[in-house]
């Protein structure tokens, strides 16, 4: 199997540093917006622009969905996926990726029209488009093929 | 009047003075031909002042060797009753010159001559006949392959 | 075939993609495209797992490489491996243009394929002219097809059935399948030939003939190819011929003739070789013979060698058999050698002195049913001289002693007795003493910057002069002419002239090539100065002027011409005259004209023509100047399609015409492979 087999716990806290922040709790989001880093145990998002949707429930606030847009890069271990759109559904672990995504990891290559990646199953989707066809390339390992 | 003696300008090859003569492969099913080919290689580089020949133990600065390749027999001529009264006997010789460190091939070809000898209904005497065809055909072939080596002008 | 390089990035496009990182499997579907180097698969659906580099496609399978393609419904491959298989396939070779379909065609490997009930065709087209379908076949690409259960089918109609068939798929010569040959000739009546190919392992294989001669016979044979350890090769060819009892050959039954050709080293640098030809009756080759060189044998000879090379010396061993082919020869008389041995040491120069040493010795055992027996040794040292006088001439004194040793049961031959040949031991030695004396000068002609820029004529002239005492040899054995050395008091004298051409094209290395080599020779007899032309069978002082002309106008023109003028009868002894023009493997022309005072007067003609594509024409003629007949017509028409042909040959000879047809598929082109032809490499 590949080295550093990527986990991913989406119960631990997610740290978020960027230049300002607005509040909106009527709506319950918060905006993040200028060079928005945000991580959550080993997953970094950057991106231009980071939206927070959460549920109120009681005293805690429980996040639902967190949206990315801009140069969107999410780095895991030597995964890194890019996008101009990334959608995180915490509740299912997904995250869609969209405008032009790629998702590189080590020499191999994934890129098509949108992007979905399955956290907790470690599954991923790439679907084609009209503009964009999906597109793959990877290296196969050195001598434990045969 | 322009002509000179050959042999006598630059060594074609640069630092090749001293050449052996090694015994030639025989490829064919026709045996002592390769050491027909092998004598008469060694008098035509021996009497020309071109090169000065070795044995091949010693220090040569180039190897002369090769293969005899093949030997063909065919009937070239018949009498009013359709009985053949000529053979001719052909051979085809691969041969290279390498400098005697083995890294360079400084020459190679395939050569080839044919010769003619007579049916006789002594059977024998047509053996010797043939045999006597095969030396004077190695002599030829011989004198062309040293043509062809040292063809450069 | 270009092997695909298993570690190369895969590069993937599809409409869809999903990748399961726990089993590391992607799936791909929607015009999926999958490229591994020079390989590439193209399917509705394929289904790739990383990590043991396989993968499943479904839907419109075409997986393509340099060597040609493989369709299907439905594929499982192994990229690292290049194997898999393909069901509802089709297959194609270019290289050897090979159409394959099957239920299921299995690719093991790189150049092996297996298909379960499918065919196998080289023709293009929808509907190919012929297939084989079979069971099962397994190819090996630059090898062999071997089909077992086999329909051969023309168009779509099967037409004969076989349990098993080998159809060799190498280079573009030596593929192919030889179908019957029918034929008819006056002596053999009508012919059938059947020709059966069975591969018995990658090194051997065996052609098995069948020849109907409606006059003659049924006649069985076999051809056996091996090559053993890389380098010991060989054909064996076996005919048996039974006859059917007919008015013209009663006497015919039971004819054998066989043919081994062997070339091969074995351990402790020994090389055998064996040219071994035998046959029963010796009119066996006027009946079978397919070409002239074959009907008009005139004995048949057996070499069986041994060799071995210790640096310069050189020990070869043979036995060798003869039988003469001409009526009215006593085979019982013919000298047999069994064994001879030859030792020779090289010309090997003695240290660093121009002085050259070299011996050369044969020992033979002759043995005949009748007549005289008995056994000669000759044994030759010889020392050689080679010196520069003056840097211009080149003088080579040869000096050699042959000395000869008989043993022979001379009382036991009637015609040795009365020769006055004593019995026993007799020997005798003599001097052989000669000296050349040559030189050689070279001039260079400058003629244009490209193409023939320069020309250099080299003369060479060349005197030997060479004595042989006189030896008293009366009371020796004769087993063949050098037994009696004549002694010799000669000056030979030649010149030879050279024409070497420099031929530069831009960007590659000079072409030398010889245009024009003129040889004159000629012997004044020194001893027949001072003695009675008499003693010398009327032999003249001055021997024939011989004279040897080549010209190579082109790479691809010759013309060789051989001459000896007789100055004392003003005539000529001999005159050969030969002309050859080669512009491509399919159109060419030789002619052929020799001369020869006492014998012959012959002219041979062979012309091969592709005017005409796709028929080929081969026409051969030898016709006798002297009585102005003609001794042979050959005419080949070869119509050749993409992917069969047909032959057509009709040979009129002076006691026999014959027409042969063959139909063969692909690239064979070998007309008269019926099995009475005693093949060979």
């Amino acid at each position: 199997a590949q080295e550093g087999q990527i986990q991913h716990d989406s119960g631990l806290p997610v740290q978020v540093v960027a230049n300002q922040l607005q509040v909106d709790d009527v709506r319950g989001l918060f905006v993040f917006s200028g060079q928005v880093q945000a991580r959550q145990d080993q997953a970094t998002i950057y991106a231009d622009k980071l939206t927070v949707f959460y549920q109120q429930q009681g005293s805690k606030r429980q996040i639902e969905r967190v949206l990315a847009e801009g140069a969107v890069r999410i780095v895991q271990l030597d995964r890194v996926a890019y996008g101009e759109r990334a959608e995180f559904f915490v509740a299912e672990a997904r995250i869609e990726l969209g405008g032009a995504p790629r998702v590189v990891q080590g020499e191999n290559e994934v890129a098509g029209e949108t992007i979905r990646l399955y956290l907790n199953e470690r599954r991923s989707q790439v679907e084609g488009g009209s503009q964009q066809r999906v597109r793959a390339l990877f290296v196969p390992e050195h001598g434990d093929a045969s | 009047c322009g002509y000179h003696l050959s042999g006598q300008g630059p060594a074609r090859f640069a630092g090749v003075q001293r050449l052996a003569v090694e015994l030639l492969e025989n490829r064919t099913t026709e045996p002592l031909i390769e050491v027909y080919l092998t004598n008469a290689l060694r008098d035509e580089f021996a009497r020309r002042p071109d090169y000065e020949l070795v044995d091949t133990g010693d220090l040569a600065d180039a190897v002369l060797q090769g293969r005899v390749h093949s030997y063909q027999e065919g009937a070239v001529a018949y009498s009013p009753t359709d009985a053949i009264t000529e053979y001719r006997i052909a051979l085809l010789a691969d041969v290279q010159l390498m400098r005697a460190d083995g890294q360079e091939i400084l020459w190679q070809g395939q050569v080839s001559w044919q010769e003619e000898y007579r049916v006789n209904p002594d059977r024998a005497a047509q053996d010797v006949a043939e045999r006597q065809a095969q030396q004077e055909l190695c002599r030829r072939l011989a004198s062309e392959i040293f043509n062809r080596i040292v063809d450069d002008f | 075939e270009v092997a695909l390089d298993s570690d190369a990035p895969v590069a993937l496009q599809a409409d869809e993609l999903s990748y399961d990182e726990q089993q590391q499997l992607y799936r791909a579907r929607g015009a999926v495209e999958l490229r591994q180097g020079a390989l590439q698969l193209n399917a509705d659906t394929v289904r790739y797992h990383v990590p043991t580099s396989t993968a499943e496609a479904q839907g419109q399978v075409r997986l393509t490489d340099p060597a040609g393609y493989l369709h299907g419904e439905q594929m499982q491959l192994n990229l690292a491996q290049e194997t898999g298989s393909v069901t509802a396939a089709r297959g194609f070779f270019s290289a050897y243009n090979v159409h394959l379909w099957g239920d299921v065609i299995e690719k093991q490997g790189p150049q092996r394929y297996h298909v379960r009930q499918g065919a196998f065709t080289t023709c293009n087209g929808e509907v190919p002219d012929w297939k084989f379908g079979a069971r099962e076949i397994d190819v090996t690409v630059g090898g062999m097809a071997q089909a077992r259960h086999v329909r051969f089918y023309l168009h779509d109609v099967p037409v004969f059935y076989l349990p098993y068939l080998a159809y060799p798929v190498k280079t573009e010569r030596e593929s192919g399948f030889l179908l019957p040959l029918a034929g008819y000739s006056d002596n053999r009546g009508l012919q059938l030939s059947l020709a059966y190919y069975q591969v018995l392992a990658d090194n051997q294989d065996l052609t098995l003939f069948v020849d109907h001669f409606s006059k003659m016979g049924l006649g069985t044979g076999a051809e056996y190819r091996y090559l053993f350890g890389g380098d010991n090769r060989g054909t064996l060819n076996l005919y048996y011929i039974s006859s059917y009892g007919g008015a013209a050959y009663n006497d015919l039954s039971d004819r054998f003739a066989g043919r081994w050709q062997h070339w091969g080293l074995l351990p402790g640098r020994l090389r055998l070789t064996a040219d071994a030809e035998y046959v029963s009756e010796i009119d066996y080759f006027d009946d079978f013979g397919s070409v002239a060189d074959e009907y008009d044998k005139e004995e048949v000879e057996s070499t069986l060698a041994l060799n071995r090379a210790w640096g310069d010396l050189n020990l070869t061993g043979l036995v060798q058999y003869t039988k003469d082919l001409e009526p009215l020869v006593d085979n019982d008389r013919m000298l047999q050698k069994l064994p001879e041995l030859h030792l020779n040491y090289l010309h090997s120069r003695l240290g660093t002195s121009a002085l050259y040493g070299g011996f050369d010795g044969v020992a033979t055992q002759f043995w005949r049913r009748e007549g005289s027996r008995g056994s000669r040794l000759e044994a030759r040292p010889h020392l050689t001289g080679f010196f520069l006088a003056g840097g211009a001439l080149e003088v080579e004194p040869r000096l050699a002693y042959r000395q000869r040793l008989y043993f022979s049961s001379a009382h036991e031959d009637a015609d040795w007795a009365a020769a006055g040949i004593d019995d026993g031991f007799e020997q005798t030695g003599n001097w052989e003493f000669s000296t050349r004396v040559a030189t050689r000068l070279d001039r260079v002609f400058q003629l244009a910057d490209s193409g023939l820029t320069r020309l250099k004529h080299s003369i060479e002239p060349e005197v030997t002069y060479g004595y042989v005492p006189n030896r008293k040899q009366s009371d020796l054995p004769w087993f063949d002419p050098a037994d009696r050395i004549d002694h010799a008091n000669r000056l030979s004298y030649a010149l030879v002239n050279r024409l070497v051409g420099k031929f530069v094209t831009a960007g590659q290395q000079p072409l030398y090539r010889e245009l024009v080599y003129l040889r004159l020779a000629q012997d004044y007899d020194l001893w027949l100065d001072r003695h009675e032309r008499s003693q010398r069978y009327d032999q003249e002082r001055f021997s024939p002027i011989l004279t040897e002309l080549i010209l190579r106008p082109t790479a691809f023109w010759y013309v060789d011409i051989d001459a000896d003028y007789d100055p004392a009868g003003k005539a000529f002894e001999y005159f050969n005259a030969e002309t050859g023009l080669e512009q491509s493997f399919d159109r060419r022309l030789a002619l052929s004209y020799r001369y020869d005072r006492d014998d012959a007067e012959y002219l041979a003609t062979r012309l091969q023509a592709d005017l005409l594509k796709p028929l080929y024409v081969t026409y051969e003629q030898r016709f006798d100047c002297r009585q102005r007949q003609r001794l042979e017509n050959v005419v080949y028409l070869e119509y050749r399609s993409q992917c069969w042909s047909l032959f057509v040959g009709y040979r009129d000879r002076q006691d026999d015409q014959e027409i042969l047809v063959r139909f063969a598929l692909g690239g064979v082109s070998q007309l008269n492979r019926s099995g009475s032809r005693l093949g060979g490499f």
